[in-house]
């Protein structure tokens, strides 16, 4: 054995441990480990670079392996976010067009000719016309006829001797009572 | 015991609607008559109004008869029957005789106007039960 070699390769083991040593020396670390001539005082430290110079080397694979498996996540998590925001519009879209859709208040409406039932819009919009005339009529005759002018006046008398009540409560369940009675 | 009053708060709302629905159900009978007529002497509209806050809905029919004196008598004979039930009713005179203008029930409201014999105008206005 080379005793100047050995001690040697002890600098260099100690320096390594230290973390000074270069490339180079690394390698010849390397190289020594992995041949058959080691001196007894340097076999425990064979493991050990032997695990460095493969384990770094699994390790530089692992890298590469988990940087090809990050970027492919990377580019999936885009293509997802891509395809969210597009459902995310087009739910969007779909509601602006719900809550803008027209609505029609009188649909279903229809009217009858001569047995014939019509639904067509630009015929029957004009009768609708008409008959909301027609009802508008019947609730101003109802406001003015005979009787509603007089339920009108025995409400005002009736209220009219109730507001000279004290009792505020009592004064305003007989308003109540007189209002759904007539 | 559960059961039994459940049953006959049932019963009781069923039976206040039927009683609702029979109240006019002579005048709603000729309506029905008329919705399914192909006769030319009568002119029917239609309309139904629906509010979107609400959600609720009413309905308004106009009705005319032109020169269907059969009709006009039925929707008079009807008007008759049916006006014991109302809430309040209104009759006007003409040609000295007294005709129902104006009926009101719990949900609808009927407005007539008879003319020469024949022909009249019926309004028809509240939650009227035609399948629409």
């Amino acid at each position: 054995m080379n005793t100047q070699t050995d001690k040697h390769i002890e600098k260099l083991v100690e320096r390594f441990f230290d973390g000074s040593t270069s490339n180079e020396e690394e390698q010849e670390l390397y190289r020594f480990f992995s041949g058959e001539n080691i001196p007894e005082q340097l076999l425990p430290y064979r493991p050990v670079f032997a695990y460095f110079e493969t384990g770094i080397k699994n390790e530089n694979w692992n890298e590469s392996k988990i940087k090809t498996v990050k970027s492919t996540r990377k580019r999936t998590l885009f293509w997802v976010g891509i395809a969210a925001s597009l459902l995310i519009l087009i739910v969007l879209r779909m509601f602006y067009v719900e809550q803008t859709k027209a609505f029609n208040p009188y649909e279903g409406s229809y009217i009858i000719r001569k047995g014939v039932k019509i639904t067509d819009p630009k015929i029957v919009r004009p009768e609708i016309e008409k008959t909301l005339h027609l009802a508008m009529l019947m609730e101003r005759i109802e406001q003015e006829s005979p009787y509603a002018q007089a339920v009108k006046r025995i409400k005002e008398e009736q209220k009219g001797w109730l507001n000279q009540m004290k009792d505020e409560t009592f004064r305003e369940e007989a308003i109540k009572i007189i209002n759904s009675e007539l | 015991m559960k059961k039994s009053v459940g049953m006959m708060l049932l019963f009781l709302i069923v039976s206040s609607l039927s009683m609702e629905m029979m109240a006019q159900k002579n005048l709603l009978a000729v309506v029905k008559k008329c919705d399914a007529s192909d006769s030319q002497a009568v002119e029917m509209n239609i309309i139904r109004r629906r509010n979107k806050e609400a959600k609720t809905s009413d309905v308004l029919i106009s009705i005319r008869i032109n020169g269907d004196k059969k009709l006009v008598n039925e929707f008079l004979e009807a008007a008759k029957k049916d006006e014991p039930n109302t809430n309040r009713s209104i009759s006007s005179k003409k040609g000295g005789k007294t005709y129902p203008s104006n009926l009101k029930f719990e949900d609808i409201q009927f407005m007539f106007s008879f003319e020469d014999e024949g022909n009249a105008s019926i309004t028809i206005k509240g939650n009227v039960p035609i399948d629409i």
